[in-house]
């Protein structure tokens, strides 16, 4: 992505795989357990980064299975993209819109592609024209 | 490099002037005439040829000349219209490949690389200049954009007729009702349109601009369209008050370059108090959602001296200033002639507002978000500071600095007053070259 442009021709020649950059941070507490998946890719560390392509949807979802104690949670600590926060600046778009996970239900969150106009949107950069 | 030159403005942007001849850009320069909106519609402007080759241009990496200041303001870091464009298409320079291929527009760059030029995108944001009509005569301004000093340069040029030329006579194409009703009805039919930004004159002393924004209203357009317009803040129109209520939103610019008296020189005959009063009656309007108001500015070779108090006016009011570029026009003008002893003074005013409010620079992208003043406030100041302290003085500045003295009497002959009662500090300056 840093090569140098000199015309917009070079632009649409250059290869978009693997210029996402996710990374998913997360802490399990009190034994809960669960299963999460970021585009498919199983969530088993407490930190997860995959690379996607420009323009890749990025979907999250979670279940907690198991919660044997009253404090037992799973907390979503950070997602960035790129290293732009994502997580947990926009919570608000998570279903439900919550980053502490204490009851057996689903937790989905969904960034619609392309990701750079998505995020220029939500962190309120003005219309774009 | 293609980051530094590419621009998006022509493909969601164009400009009508105030004599009805469409426009590149807001920002363009170009003194050709254009085709005219009382015989050509915007659509047919849009895919013009002079529209096409500009896209096709800045597609090749080319810096087109009428984008010139644009690219002397990026030269100092200072946001730019072509800034301020690729904002409105989510492009970021500082991560420029990744945001244009992500861009909502890429498909229109696109179309138009494959196209020669052609857009299939129809303008979505637009500058509309009503016309001339103005009760203010500012010194940096021209003819066709006051009425006020269209009457005053014929004066002028009997005064100095190198200086001041004899303006040319026109008609602004808002007073042609039917060339009105046509632009209009192209307006209300625009899939998507999403900005107007009118400019006069003054526009809230122009019908047109109440007679515009009524059609808008009536057509049911008017809630998915942002309008921002531009005041000299000496008239405060109840108007105003129910326009707001019917837009996305509302974006009003006061022009206003200092808050002390010297303003009533430069944006003659101004009032400052009456004009502070009024701007105190639009910030109480502020609490109505949808508003967003921000002071105009756009400092000189005078009122850069007094720039640090309009600034602290700022953080006082936290209401922000948008500077939509450095003065080049009139040369004598500019910033840029300031004497060495002047420039020192003013860059150490500035410093010591950023050291009195402990002033940094960050990353702003959407300026008119209320939660940012603060930090478009402080952009402002260090963008000013550096440039101020920074640019290259021009190499004839001696001869510039010449013509302002002749720019300032012919102007002082016409109105009786005195560049020494409002800036006594440029006394020494001023003497020096001839005044």
């Amino acid at each position: 992505m840093h090569q140098t442009m000199k015309n917009f021709s070079d632009i649409t020649a250059i290869n978009t795989d693997r210029q996402l950059h996710v990374r998913l941070e997360i802490v399990t507490h009190l034994g809960a357990e669960f299963r999460m998946r970021i585009n498919g890719h199983l969530v088993t560390d407490s930190v997860t980064e995959i690379n996607l392509d420009l323009f890749s949807p990025i979907h999250i979802r979670s279940m907690t299975t198991n919660l044997p104690y009253a404090g037992s949670a799973v907390e979503i600590v950070s997602l960035t993209v790129n290293g732009l926060s994502v997580l947990p600046d926009y919570m608000e778009y998570a279903r439900p819109a919550t980053l502490w996970l204490n009851t057996l239900d689903d937790w989905e969150y969904h960034i619609d592609s392309p990701f750079y106009a998505w995020y220029h949107n939500v962190s309120g950069q003005g219309f774009v024209a | 490099m293609f980051e530094q030159s590419f621009c998006s403005s022509p493909w969601f942007h164009a400009r009508l002037t105030y004599n009805g001849d469409f426009q590149e850009c807001r920002w363009f320069k170009n003194d050709q005439p254009g085709q005219n909106v009382r015989n050509t519609s915007l659509l047919e402007f849009y895919n013009s040829d002079r529209m096409r080759e500009l896209r096709t241009g800045l597609l090749n990496g080319q810096q087109p000349a009428g984008c010139q200041d644009c690219y002397y303001e990026d030269s100092f870091g200072k946001i730019s219209g072509r800034q301020r464009q690729l904002h409105k298409s989510g492009i970021k320079e500082t991560d420029f490949v990744r945001t244009i291929r992500s861009s909502p527009h890429y498909q229109y760059f696109d179309y138009s690389n494959n196209n020669q030029g052609l857009a299939n995108y129809a303008a979505t944001d637009l500058q509309i200049d009503l016309g001339n009509t103005c009760n203010s005569a500012c010194i940096m301004c021209d003819p066709v954009s006051s009425s006020r000093l269209q009457q005053e340069y014929k004066t002028l040029h009997k005064i100095n007729s190198s200086l001041f030329q004899n303006p040319v006579e026109f008609e602004s194409w808002t007073r042609d009702p039917a060339v009105l009703d046509r632009f209009v009805n192209e307006l209300i039919g625009i899939p998507d349109l999403k900005y107007i930004h009118f400019l006069g004159g003054e526009t809230l002393y122009d019908p047109a601009f109440y007679s515009i924004c009524e059609r808008l209203i009536a057509a049911g357009v008017a809630k998915n369209i942002i309008v921002g317009t531009t005041t000299n803040g000496t008239i405060y129109d109840n108007r105003i008050e129910s326009l707001i209520k019917e837009f996305k939103e509302f974006h009003l610019g006061i022009s206003i370059e200092t808050v002390t008296p010297l303003n009533n020189y430069i944006r003659y005959p101004g009032n400052i108090d009456q004009i502070l009063a009024n701007i105190d009656q639009f910030l109480a309007l502020r609490d109505q959602a949808k508003l967003a108001i921000s002071l105009r500015i756009t400092p000189n070779i005078f009122t850069v001296y007094e720039l640090d108090q309009l600034f602290e006016y700022m953080i006082k009011h936290q209401v922000i200033a948008e500077s939509c570029n450095i003065l080049s026009s009139p040369e004598c003008l500019r910033i840029e002639l300031l004497s060495h002893d002047l420039r020192q003074i003013v860059v150490g005013k500035l410093d010591s507002i950023i050291e009195k409010y402990n002033l940094q620079k960050t990353a702003v992208g959407n300026i008119r978000r209320t939660d940012l003043v603060p930090d478009v406030i402080a952009n402002l100041v260090v963008d000013y500071r550096n440039f101020v302290a920074t640019y290259r003085k021009p190499g004839d500045a001696d001869v510039h600095r010449t013509h302002l003295i002749k720019f300032l009497q012919a102007f002082e002959k016409s109105r009786g007053n005195s560049i020494l009662d409002y800036a006594p500090d440029y006394e020494k300056f001023l003497r020096h070259y001839g005044y």
